[in-house]
């Protein structure tokens, strides 16, 4: 219900317990390199895509849909995305999955949705919990900036696109 | 008083503009300068304490987090009113032009902001029409690079921002001016302690 009204739902608790801590340890384990366009975004990605996230991939696949593409980001202390022209404008179903522990809003990092003639939408990495959201052609997202308050916590957030 | 009764009288001498003109259009990576000790000390410590009565709107988006006034041409303090038109007056404008040769419009945009810890402005170049010059006078005190919030200047490739090359600490009492283009591009890193970084700032057209 929630869904159908605001194109856009959270579900916390979405993996079983011991896949998600499987998922966490292998994808914590590797190797990233640091991307930055000082004006557009500053984040990690995997080196390699790794196919740890099969198992979740299949499942998004035979509830929504085929996935076209998987994202893969860690953000960590001074990491955000910004807004800017050349961002793909794009109608469609997406995924958002976090990896994390004990982040908190302070911390920054917030998927922030902003929604013409709607008000924004905030989500807070949370571990283990997906967002689900039908884009308008008018949708853009961002990751506010991870500040010094995140310490050395990081989050992973996996974008699958379908 | 007058702009020339707040500043120290020595940048208003020819010989000093001469110096810092020489070194505005120098500096790397786009032409900017730093004016230290600008105010009179007594005028610097009045100015900071009636900045802090203005009411400061919290300032949110992709880009930014931190604190703003209205501009202060608005202001309904008698001694930040008078330090604005002393500041939209000819004689600032005189200055400004022989340290930078850009001729203006005699538009004067100027507000007070506030870092408090965690703040920042992301890296972006300030082009906006009419826009020629940005000035910031820190009101800042007892920051250390180790602090952050400094203002850090990148240079560019192809039009993209690219490093850090250059960093300022928000030093006490200082004025920063740069020219705006489409190379610019600058930040206000994050500040990392609970000390408040005050400023006023804007733009002359």
């Amino acid at each position: 219900m929630q869904f159908k009204k605001n194109k856009i739902v959270k579900l916390e608790s979405f993996l079983i317990s011991k896949n998600y801590i499987e998922l966490e340890k292998k994808l914590t384990k590797l190797k990233t390199i640091h991307n930055k366009i000082p004006d557009k975004f500053s984040f990690s990605s995997f080196v390699k895509i790794p196919n740890e996230e099969q198992g979740l991939l299949g499942f998004l696949e035979e509830v929504i849909g085929k996935v076209k593409t998987v994202e893969i980001k860690k953000f960590s202390h001074r990491d955000y995305t910004i807004l800017h022209d050349d961002l793909k404008m794009e109608k469609g179903r997406k995924v958002y999955f976090f990896i994390c522990a004990n982040w908190k809003a302070e911390f920054g990092g917030n998927l922030v949705f902003v929604r013409e003639k709607k008000d924004n939408f905030f989500v807070t990495p949370l571990g283990n919990s997906l967002v689900l959201i039908d884009k308008e052609k008018d949708t853009k997202e961002f990751v506010q900036y991870v500040n010094h308050l995140a310490g050395k916590n990081r989050f992973i957030i996996v974008e699958f696109n379908f | 008083m007058s702009f020339n009764e707040l500043v120290n009288l020595e940048f208003l001498e020819n010989r000093k503009l001469v110096k810092l003109k020489k070194e505005f259009l120098r500096a790397k990576p786009f032409p900017h300068i730093r004016i230290e000790n600008f105010l009179k000390e007594e005028v610097a410590n009045k100015l900071l304490n009636e900045v802090k009565k203005e009411e400061f709107k919290e300032k949110e988006s992709d880009l930014f987090n931190f604190k703003q006034t209205d501009d202060l041409y608005f202001s309904k303090n008698k001694f930040i009113k008078n330090f604005n038109d002393d500041f939209l007056n000819w004689e600032f404008f005189s200055f400004v032009s022989q340290i930078t040769g850009k001729k203006f419009s005699g538009t004067l945009d100027m507000s007070a902001t506030l870092y408090e810890s965690c703040a920042f402005l992301l890296p972006h170049d300030d082009e906006l029409e009419g826009r020629k010059i940005a000035y910031l006078l820190y009101l800042a005190k007892g920051f250390s690079e180790k602090d952050g919030g400094a203002f850090a200047l990148y240079n560019s490739i192809k039009g993209v921002p690219a490093k850090v090359v250059k960093r300022y600490s928000p030093k006490w009492n200082s004025l920063l001016m740069f020219e705006v283009s489409e190379k610019s591009f600058h930040e206000v890193e994050e500040n990392l302690s609970k000390k408040d970084r005050f400023a006023i700032g804007g733009w002359l057209h």
